[in-house]
């Protein structure tokens, strides 16, 4: 028998390094690998010195790049390295899965039935359009993540013959049972063997079990493969090693009836497919992105490859290195210690080699005296790692790239290096779709445009760009590739990761601003969600009022960016509620610059329930108002902004407001607590004030008091909070005191003209001068 | 019974009259029968080997059938992590909240590993170098001048010399200066005699087991270079929703039993409601994991729990009507979550206006602890 079946399991490895060995015993003249024929010439590259793992193949139809399916590897995936092995023994190396071409077709054409489906129902029997809506739909969407996970094999436990077996053994965790039997293998021999064995007795036993149904497109593959292996046989290549998911490997022996697989490919449907190399990253290929096939620690699992025999010592070695980066104390006495444990508990478990799991006891119990926080570092940077891999700069353009090229040339938009300006009018279409480009690019942090101030032109819908492509975005987008095909997604893919990975709520705050000017509901949805997680825990009552302006245009102008208002309110609802409560606390014992800046949010809240016009949390606001204005402890600028607040809802009258005024500004209360008071009532628009006799009056008397000493330390206040008026306000609010005295007299309110009197006697000294200047005698 | 008799002066005393026994002598049974089937290595001087310890704390059904009741209900790996720390002749560190079961699974493993808990030292702010070292026999110093005889070894001593587990406990309570006469103890494995210009060298199986709080004030934290020396296993508080309400429940009918209360036996919807809320709070989470809230300062213990409900029901049998209803708990609870008058009422507030209120079934509680506040 001439060929040689090899079940591995994806990204393992202890699997790769058994391979490793096999093909080097076996030395064979042909490699098969469980991979998409589609991507076949791309294995030229596997040359270049510039091709790093990790790294995927990505195939996708060339009219629908959405579509595309990612095949990762990385240094220890067993495919890689045989693919590495091929080439450098120039020996052949063939993909022999079903075609993508193939298979992409076939699940097109099952999604458009059922889309059909759905749209018959819906004329059918309106009233069940609800209740068959969502799922399908839904289905189909996650439809490429679907793919993705049949096509690396294990899926959830039940459905994952390695799971199974882990089951059997008395794992409740398949990783672990996984690293213990062949992950840690010392000896190679006979593994493969028992692979193939253990495959056998499990799909016999899967289908013969009743309601056994294949996976999608099983036979298809199979088919696939055995016909590949076929055709090498008859090429007369002696010794073909064939690389494969564990679980076809009992399939791919059986290889008798050769017409029935022919028949089977024959009549399949086909579709035009590309394919290119990019750069993936070990947190894509960790559990922890929700990437089904995955595998938990990479950064482990790199770490066992390089260095297998001192791995436990080197691991620990490294975190401790890593913690000292950090400021965390880890001395190497602490490393031995570590060590010692972990081999005592791998002896106390009966393993032969210390394992992940007990040098993460055994590092909680030394190296973080019981503290999971660096740990949970160690998890991060180490276990997953920051990898990030690198492909041929001459490698086919990805389909991130040339959405963007369509995109661009859409809306005519024509990358150059010059700087070039860019009106844009939001209210046409063209003009909107490309401020959307811009700013979506800009997420990704790809600066081709700068926004720049409108100037002159009046109005929110025009926006001012200066344009500047330079070479290095290509870099960028590259490695944007990950997060998607297409400008969109993978702008809303970059915005949920960087929404996952900060607590900090400013930085929300500002990514959710970013993410609206983008126009992406996906990001939307996830970085909302954020938002009301970290505003729980946040401490800080600035924070959450600024978080709330950007929210209420989201709630307000909800129609235009098709976010649900339902799931909104009770978001803001909640930041509300906490505002409320922490507010007051927030306002005593401040000094005057974070007075300012409590006014600034509380501007900002004001303005945002102005905005949603929730009756219920105005009314809620404006009692929080009332007793800020009463409450001593607070600053004096939240005591005027309150009162002032309270003056523009029309919840005090003119008598309360002299009062009120009369106090604050009277003799006894200290000038400079009085001077903040005045700023923040003067806050905003004149117009307001500028009527009210009494608060002029109390000012007056106030001014009058004063000593002089304390008029010239206040003054730069006071004239600081009449600054932000505009010209004519304070033309009015000075004519306005000048003319106090008078109004004051004047009950009734009518005006006294003011007469201008004249001195006629210094009059007539200038009368001379002006003769002779004019040339008149006199 | 054991092999080894424990060489306590009052084992003479009638086992029945004391009040609480020892673990070696109260699963006496339990500990015979895993040395009857314990098979595997043993380090020097162990009574049990690693795995058999192991099985000890946890529980399971031995080989022959004979069921070994579990002292710790949690995690395994902890017991694993404490077991092999010992092994490897590391001291280890109990650390955790208070009512953790710290001093339950120290004396258990000294128990089951030494065949004697008693070498006990308790830490307090009074401990001083004697307790940790030696003391004197003044009347024999006097008469004889300084001897092996005139000496009075503390539990520490006796550990080291018969390769036994000493157990410290509250390490944190002892004053610093103190504290450091362990390391080296614990580095060099031997207490000098200067008096005496000798020294006592531990022998194999000595090890120490320290516990201590993790959210006391006025502690005295250890320096970095003690605790280097030992292993830490951070003991959580309970796990499960369920086992919490159990524990809560079981206590508080032995409270009122012990206190003699007329109130009837507490609702166990009463109970949940106070486990949920402290739960809750302890873990900045809401049960169905949808809410983030904050947590006060204060540690929210199991032990708490069981006390706000034992507090609810004299309150609603002395001045209630013996049925125990949300306004007797109410102050009683505040009481208990807000520990910093400032900080944690904002807290409080914040959990009742969010979570409280917005609980159909719970707007009972709701206004009762308004009204307290």
């Amino acid at each position: 028998m001439a060929v040689h079946l090899f079940g591995i399991r994806h990204h393992g490895p202890g699997c790769a390094r058994s391979l490793l060995s096999a093909l080097e015993t076996l030395e064979p003249d042909a490699i098969l690998i469980e991979g998409p024929p589609d991507a076949e010439q791309l294995l030229t590259f596997l040359a270049s010195q510039e091709l790093v793992p990790p790294v995927a193949l990505l195939v996708y139809p060339t009219d629908d790049p959405q579509r595309g399916v990612f095949y990762p590897f990385a240094i220890f995936s067993p495919e890689w390295q045989a693919l590495q092995y091929g080439t450098k023994r120039s020996i052949p190396v063939r993909f022999m899965d079903l075609p993508l071409r193939n298979r992409l077709a076939m699940e097109k054409t099952r999604v458009d039935a059922l889309a059909k489906a759905i749209e018959e129902a819906k004329n059918a029997t309106p009233e069940a359009v609800e209740i068959i809506d969502d799922k399908p739909l839904d289905e189909a969407v996650s439809d490429e993540t679907k793919l993705e996970e049949e096509l690396t094999e294990d899926v959830a436990l039940d459905d994952d013959p390695l799971g199974m077996l882990a089951m059997a053994a008395g794992y409740s965790d398949r990783e672990l049972w996984w690293e213990h039997q062949i992950e840690q293998r010392i000896d190679p021999a006979g593994l493969f063997e028992g692979i193939a064995e253990a495959m056998t007795e499990l799909r016999a036993a899967r289908e013969s079990a009743s309601g056994y149904r294949a996976r999608d497109f099983e036979p298809e593959r199979e088919a696939a493969m055995r016909e590949t292996i076929r055709k090498a046989e008859r090429e007369g290549f002696g010794r073909i090693a064939v690389v494969c998911g564990a679980w076809h490997v009992p399939a791919l022996a059986k290889r008798e009836r050769s017409t029935s697989d022919a028949n089977l490919l024959k009549s399949l449907h086909k579709e035009k497919v590309d394919a290119t190399w990019t750069p993936w990253t070990y947190s894509r290929l960790s559990y922890q992105s929700g990437y089904g096939a995955g595998v938990r620690s990479p950064g482990w699992y790199e770490h066992l490859w390089k260095t297998p025999r001192t791995a436990a010592l080197r691991w620990v070695a490294t975190a401790a290195r890593l913690m000292r980066e950090e400021d965390i104390d880890a001395s190497s006495a602490t490393v031995i210690e570590a060590v010692r444990l972990g081999e005592a508990l791998a002896a106390m478990r009966g393993l032969p080699l210390v394992g992940h799991a007990e040098l993460n006891d055994a590092m909680l119990a030394t190296l973080c005296n019981g503290n999971p926080a660096p740990l949970r570092l160690i998890r991060e940077r180490l276990e997953i790692g920051e990898r990030l891999g690198t492909v041929p700069s001459d490698a086919p353009s990805v389909p991130l790239q040339r959405d963007l090229e369509a995109l661009q040339k859409s809306l005519r938009l024509k990358p150059t290096t010059e700087i070039k300006p860019l009106d844009l009018d939001l209210r046409n279409e063209t003009d909107r779709n490309r401020s959307r480009l811009l700013h979506r690019l800009r997420l990704m942090q790809i600066l081709w445009g700068e926004p720049t101030e409108t100037r002159g032109k009046s109005g929110s819908f025009h926006e001012l760009w200066q344009l500047k492509w330079q070479v290095e975005f290509v870099v960028r987008l590259i490695e944007m590739s990950v997060w998607g095909t297409t400008v969109e997604r993978a702008a809303s893919g970059f915005a949920i990761d960087r929404a996952e990975k900060t607590n900090e709520l400013p930085a929300l705050t500002s990514l959710l601003a970013e993410v609206l000017v983008a126009d992406l509901p996906l990001a939307l949805e996830h970085i909302l969600a954020r938002l009301q997680a970290v505003a729980a825990v946040s401490a800080d009552v600035r924070h959450l009022a600024n978080a709330l302006p950007p929210l209420a245009r989201v709630a307000r102008y909800s129609d235009v960016r098709k976010v649900d208002t339902e799931r909104l309110r009770p978001i803001i609802s909640g930041f509300f509620e906490r505002i409320v409560v922490g507010l007051p606390l927030a306002c005593r014992s401040i000094d005057e610059d974070a007075a300012f800046e409590i006014a600034s949010s509380i501007d900002n809240v004001q303005q945002s329930l102005e905005l949603l016009e929730f009756d219920v949390l105005h009314e809620e606001w404006l009692s929080l108002l009332a007793s800020l204005m009463d409450d001593d402890a607070a600053h004096a600028l939240i005591r005027g902004l309150a009162c002032r607040q309270l003056l523009e809802a029309s919840k005090i009258d003119d008598d309360e407001l002299h009062r009120r005024t009369r106090l604050e500004l009277s003799p006894v209360s200290p000038p400079l607590q009085a001077t903040s008071w005045l700023q923040g009532m003067l806050r905003g628009s004149g117009l307001l004030v500028v009527h009210r006799d009494a608060l002029w009056q109390a000012l007056d008397r106030w001014l009058v008091e004063l000593s002089a000493e304390t008029f010239d330390e206040i003054l730069p206040l006071v004239r600081r909070a009449f600054a932000n008026f505009t010209q004519p306000e304070r033309r009015t609010m000075g004519e306005k005191v000048k003319n106090l005295k008078a109004s004051e007299q004047s009950s009734a309110g009518k005006r006294v003209a003011v007469e201008t009197r004249v001195d006629m006697d210094r009059a007539a000294r200038v009368l001379p001068i002006l003769a002779r200047i004019l040339g008149v005698a006199r | 019974m054991a092999k080894s008799k424990p060489e306590t002066a009052v084992a003479s005393q009638n086992a029945s009259a004391v009040l609480r026994r020892h673990a070696e002598h109260e699963f006496a049974e339990e500990l015979a029968a895993l040395r009857l089937i314990d098979k595997r290595p043993k380090p020097p001087n162990w009574e049990l080997s690693p795995w058999a310890v192991k099985i000890y704390l946890t529980g399971g059904k031995l080989e022959n059938g004979f069921d070994v009741t579990p002292k710790y209900i949690g995690n395994d790996r902890l017991i694993e992590i404490a077991v092999a720390t010992l092994a490897t002749d590391r001291a280890l560190l109990l650390y955790g909240l208070p009512g953790t079961a710290k001093s339950w699974v120290s004396e258990h493993l000294a128990a089951a590993i030494s065949g004697n808990s008693s070498l006990l030292i308790q830490g307090t702010a009074g401990t001083d170098e004697s307790a940790l070292r030696y003391g004197w026999n003044y009347a024999r110093l006097l008469a004889e001048g300084p001897s092996l005889d005139a000496m009075v070894p503390s539990p520490m001593m006796r550990a080291m010399r018969d390769g036994k587990l000493a157990r410290v406990e509250e390490l944190t309570r002892i004053a610093s200066d103190v504290q450091d006469s362990l390391i080296t103890i614990l580095s060099e494995k031997t207490l000098p005699i200067p008096e005496l210009n000798t020294e006592v060298q531990a022998n194999k199986g000595f090890s120490v087991i320290a516990t201590a709080n993790n959210r006391d004030k006025g502690v005295n934290e250890l320096s970095s270079a003690l605790l280097r020396r030992f292993n830490t296993v951070v003991l959580p508080v309970p796990d499960k929703f369920d086992d919490e309400v159990e524990i809560v429940e079981r206590r508080v009918s032995q409270l009122g039993r012990a206190l003699e209360l007329p109130a009837e036996k507490p609702a166990l919807d009463e109970i949940r409601r106070v486990v949920t809320i402290f739960r809750e709070l302890r873990d900045g989470l809401t049960i169905d994991g949808k809410t983030k809230i904050k947590s006060p300062s204060g540690t929210l213990s199991t032990a708490e729990a069981i006390s706000v409900m034992a507090g609810g029901m004299s309150i609603a049998a002395y001045f209630g009507d013996g049925v125990l209803t949300a306004a007797d708990i109410a102050a009683g609870m505040t009481g208990a979550i807000v520990k910093d008058p400032v900080q944690d009422k904002v807290v409080w507030l914040e959990y009742l206006q969010t979570v409280v209120k917005e609980r159909d079934t719970w707007k009972d509680l709701y206004r009762a602890c308004r009204e307290v506040l």
